[in-house]
């Protein structure tokens, strides 16, 4: 007896010290991004699936500040629209949201697997708990012999012992509900785009693809547990090839009797702004889609402004810290264009010096992204300093003192840049850059 | 399904939970099925091979029993008997040169019609080797020889003959059995014993450090050096030839402890395949604790039926000569082996010849040959020679093994064993470092193992909770040093958004 409860303690010890490595040892950023969704029990009116697009494209938490609706973003880079399937199905197992946007970008796609993208695979999948959809979802994506690095991740990750650093001993939170807010801009070069291309809605592709197919699971699996569903599709600059499948998505649309929202064919972002990179929106076109969206989920399907439930304080709570990581996210960027991007958000307000004769008056981006946080336009009169004022203030708030701001300021720069926090009226940060275009 | 695989953590521990629940009757076809479904993993098809050489040399045992009952006349029955085993010999070896030498044969006939200016060539086949043949191959032949010799009772059973043929712990990567000691083993019956238990653990998980954390690791070094010889000269090759060494010791030592840990906590004894080899004091010595379970079947089935010793000296190292070079190609088909093989009997021939010289040096300067001075000196002269020989085993070919050999004697590059070059260069710094405390760990066990110290008695002599931390602590330690599941990059890894 003494001997078999030796041999249990062991046994035991030895499941809950590598339980205690693998978690140790794990990748934490999916389990940082879904944290709200696959450990607490909040519930959400809405979930967003879909592509790099869309995990960078929506932003719950604007959409909660603007409009009051619960929801998370359970899309991510690379994932195709047969990942999408099987998140979804995972998720309407364990919530039950009043609506479904999923964004039919990959519906090109028409593999089952591409091993570049396996990683953020592991970042949707690994945070799933454990059920038979896991399983299904597992055997269906993954090829077989990798799949035990999805079923026991730490086959994979226990080599990350050579990485370990203070990283790994700092808990990490991410309040913006499953999003991804990019805040880079593009180039000037790339900058000069203008319009979104899009193609006569006849001229589809009607190839059957593995992103149709599971699009089409989706969609059904939907409308079988009666939640509505809206197809979307972010704007991007698409090929003449991807026009074709885009347009092809209000075929499927129309035979199932659902919405397809089709960003690329209204004027909702500014091509010269709100774009990474062409394909993929910045904070500022993200904020844009956020807000046409969340209109239109308000007016389309009923869902209730929350803002003022007490059962939702806890959503005003991830609010402020999410405000207190966008001030951070402002802080840390050091370039002029970005910075100016950045500006493009109602939760901030800003003074904006431009000193006289400064060569930033001849930069067009410089005044396109003013213009995109606050509709400032270039001043007819270079030759004194100018101040301009991006007010979105909130009623009864204004600026404050600058003294608990982050400053970095250069006495010889040309511009001067003030941001308040357009709540509360508190200066989140204050900076200068030369006047040098580019810089 | 290797020892290190998802696949066998799985399989084990229902197999054995299996065969101690079975009725004893049970048992050996317990073992038997699991067997065939471990070796099928491979591929199914090749169990046929397997079954094929077992049923071959089954009957020739049975044959031999039957000759050696029946036949009065010692002459007749001896003469019957010879053509029996060589008849047996001579189907399983034929099946062994088809999967393993063909091909190594007509790459060799074609060398001398082309050097000959032959205008003919011929066709090589797509043959895959299959997993453990010249193991199971060469311990059937064993027990074949065995029954000959009257060593052992030509076995009745059919199924448990063929569970001594294809037992799982030792099928693919030996130590090969003999049938004095397995097949006596598979006659009885094993119940559950919590020491065997926690013997096979221990073995098992000395087993698993060598194979995961030393051998695999070290290969990361090894092959990046041999496979970019370009860039790593002279001191990288040196040093990589050094680590070849603990490599393919820890690789196959590794190998065998497992099966020994495995077979033990079924109640199975196997013999042991090493014994600190890199403390043999001469090359002769550390044949006879490198893998002795082939050594010493070369020993008994090859080197005596050639005459050993008895017939002079010229015919002692022209046996020896033979003895290695077969050897040698029973590791492979080429002629790096061959080499490999032959040079470790050309040290053990100059060894003897140079005997009584050194023997007569020793006197006239004095020297005291049981110092520990000169023993060390012995361990690492011997070493090294055994070292050069592995860069022939190592080499994918004679010209890349003159090249690794020119380029350590061409390219001093003595400054990396003094800047970070060694130690970062081609692994990372930390699994440098883990692989030289792992060596370490190594050196420190062979010692004491060297002198007599049996560590894993140590540690059963200890209280709970020190054996409660070697377990835990080696099992949690081996699965996160080790190298092992997916390949995992952190490169690959790096996040990014597109």
């Amino acid at each position: 007896m003494r001997k078999f409860l030796q041999s249990a303690v062991i046994a035991v010890s030895i499941v809950l010290f590598v339980m205690l490595a693998a978690r140790f040892l794990r990748r934490d950023e999916g389990f940082v991004k879904n944290h709200d969704f696959y450990e607490t029990d909040e519930a959400y009116d809405v979930i967003y699936l879909g592509s790099s697009h869309a995990v960078m494209g929506v932003l719950p938490m604007e959409i909660w500040n603007e409009y009051g609706i619960t929801s998370f973003n359970l899309a991510n880079s690379g994932q195709k629209l047969n990942g999408d399937y099987w998140i979804l199905k995972n998720a309407l197992e364990q919530k039950r949201p009043k609506l479904v946007v999923l964004d039919a970008c990959l519906v090109t796609f028409d593999q089952k697997w591409e091993g570049s993208t396996v990683n953020f695979l592991h970042e949707s999948l690994d945070p799933m708990p454990l059920t038979k959809t896991k399983i299904q979802a597992i055997l269906d994506l993954i090829p077989r012999d990798m799949q035990i690095a999805f079923f026991w991740p730490f086959s994979l990750y226990h080599s990350r012992w050579e990485s370990v650093n203070s990283d790994y001993f700092v808990s990490k939170v991410s309040y913006q509900k499953g999003a991804y807010e990019n805040t880079d801009h593009m180039k000037p070069a790339v900058s000069s785009m203008q319009e979104l291309a899009t193609l006569e809605r006849t001229q589809a592709d009607r190839t059957e693809t593995v992103g149709k197919e599971y699009l089409r699971r989706s969609i059904e699996l939907c409308q079988e547990l009666d939640v509505p569903i809206v197809l979307t599709m972010i704007p991007f600059y698409g090929s003449e090839e991807e026009l074709r499948y885009v347009n092809s998505v209000y075929e499927i649309a129309e035979e199932y009797g659902i919405p397809f929202l089709n960003g690329l064919e209204e004027n909702i972002v500014d091509p010269s702004c709100d774009f990474l990179d062409g394909t993929h929106l910045n904070s500022s076109g993200a904020r844009k889609w956020s807000s046409w969206l969340g209109a239109y989920m308000r007016d389309n399907y009923q869902l209730a402004d929350r803002r003022q439930d007490a059962a939702y304080a806890a959503w005003n709570e991830d609010y402020r810290n999410y405000r207190l990581y966008e001030n951070m996210q402002l802080n840390s960027t050091k370039e002029l264009y970005p910075y100016l991007m950045l500006l493009a958000d109602s939760g901030f307000s800003s003074e904006i010096k431009v000193a006289a004769g400064s060569e930033i008056y001849s930069d067009d981006l410089f005044w396109k992204l003013l213009k995109n946080a606050g509709g400032i336009e270039k001043p007819v009169d270079s030759s004194v300093e100018q101040i301009f004022w991006v007010d979105n203030f909130k009623e009864g708030a204004g600026p404050a003192a600058e003294e608990n701001a982050a400053v970095s300021s250069d006495a010889g720069a040309d511009i001067e840049v003030t941001v308040y926090d357009s709540r509360t009226g508190e200066c989140v940060s204050h900076t200068t850059f030369p006047g040098a275009a580019g810089t | 399904m290797l020892f290190n695989s998802i696949e066998f953590v799985l399989f084990f521990p229902v197999v054995v939970l299996g065969y101690f629940l079975m009725p004893a009757k049970c048992q050996s076809i317990w073992l038997l099925l699991a067997s065939y479904f471990f070796y099928m993993s491979w591929n199914p098809k090749y169990a046929l091979l397997m079954l094929f050489s077992t049923t071959v040399t089954w009957l020739c045992g049975r044959i031999l029993q039957s000759i050696k009952e029946r036949q009065t006349d010692a002459d007749v029955c001896r003469r019957r008997m010879k053509w029996c085993v060589a008849a047996g010999a001579a189907l399983n070896l034929a099946v062994l040169f088809y999967f393993k030498y063909f091909n190594f044969a007509i790459e060799n006939v074609n060398r001398v019609l082309s050097s000959a200016h032959v205008d003919r060539q011929f066709a090589t086949y797509d043959i895959v080797l299959p997993v453990g043949i010249s193991f199971f191959t060469f311990q059937a032949l064993g027990y074949t020889i065995d029954v000959y010799r009257g060593e052992t009772e030509a076995e009745k059973n059919f199924l448990k003959y063929a569970l001594f043929v294809s037992f799982f712990p030792q099928l693919v990567a030996g130590p090969i059995e003999r049938s004095k000691n397995l097949l006596r083993q598979v006659r009885e019956t094993h119940r559950f014993d919590y020491e065997n238990l926690r013997d096979g653990v221990y073995l098992m998980l000395w087993g698993y450090f060598l194979k995961m954390v030393l051998a695999d690791r070290i290969a990361l070094f090894v092959d990046t050096v041999y496979g970019n010889m370009r860039t790593y000269t002279g001191v990288y090759l040196a040093f990589a030839t050094f680590l070849f060494a603990f490599q393919i010791y820890c690789d196959f030592a590794g190998y065998s402890t497992i099966a020994m840990g495995a077979a033990k906590i079924m109640g199975f004894e196997l013999m042991e395949n090493f014994r600190a080899p890199y403390f043999g004091e001469s090359v002769a010595g550390f044949w006879q604790r490198w893998h002795i379970s082939l050594s010493s079947w070369f020993r008994d089935y090859l080197y005596i039926p050639l005459g050993g010793n008895r017939k002079g000296t010229l015919r002692k190292y022209l046996n020896i000569l033979i003895v290695f070079s077969v050897s040698g190609l029973w590791h492979g088909a080429g002629w790096t082996f061959v080499i490999w093989g032959l040079l470790n009997a050309v040290y053990q021939i100059i060894g003897g010849m140079t005997r009584k010289v050194r023997e007569r040096a020793a006197d006239v300067f004095c020297l005291h040959t049981d110092s520990f001075g000169h023993r060390l000196a012995q361990i690492i002269v011997t070493f090294v020679l055994v070292d050069f020989s592995w860069i022939f085993f190592r080499s994918g070919s004679v010209d890349q093994a003159v090249q690794v050999i020119q380029s350590i004697l061409h390219h001093p590059n003595l400054w990396i064993l003094f800047d970070e070059s060694l130690s970062c260069k081609v692994i990372t710094r930390k699994n440098f470092v883990v692989m030289i405390v792992g060596l370490l760990i190594l050196a420190a066990a062979d010692f004491l193992k060297y002198r007599g110290v049996c560590v894993r008695e140590f540690i059963k002599k200890q209280d709970f909770w020190f054996r409660y931390l070697v377990v835990v602590g080696s099992v949690v330690l081996i699965l996160i040093f080790g190298i092992w599941g997916p390949e995992y990059d952190e490169a690959g890894f790096i996040y990014f958004q597109f």
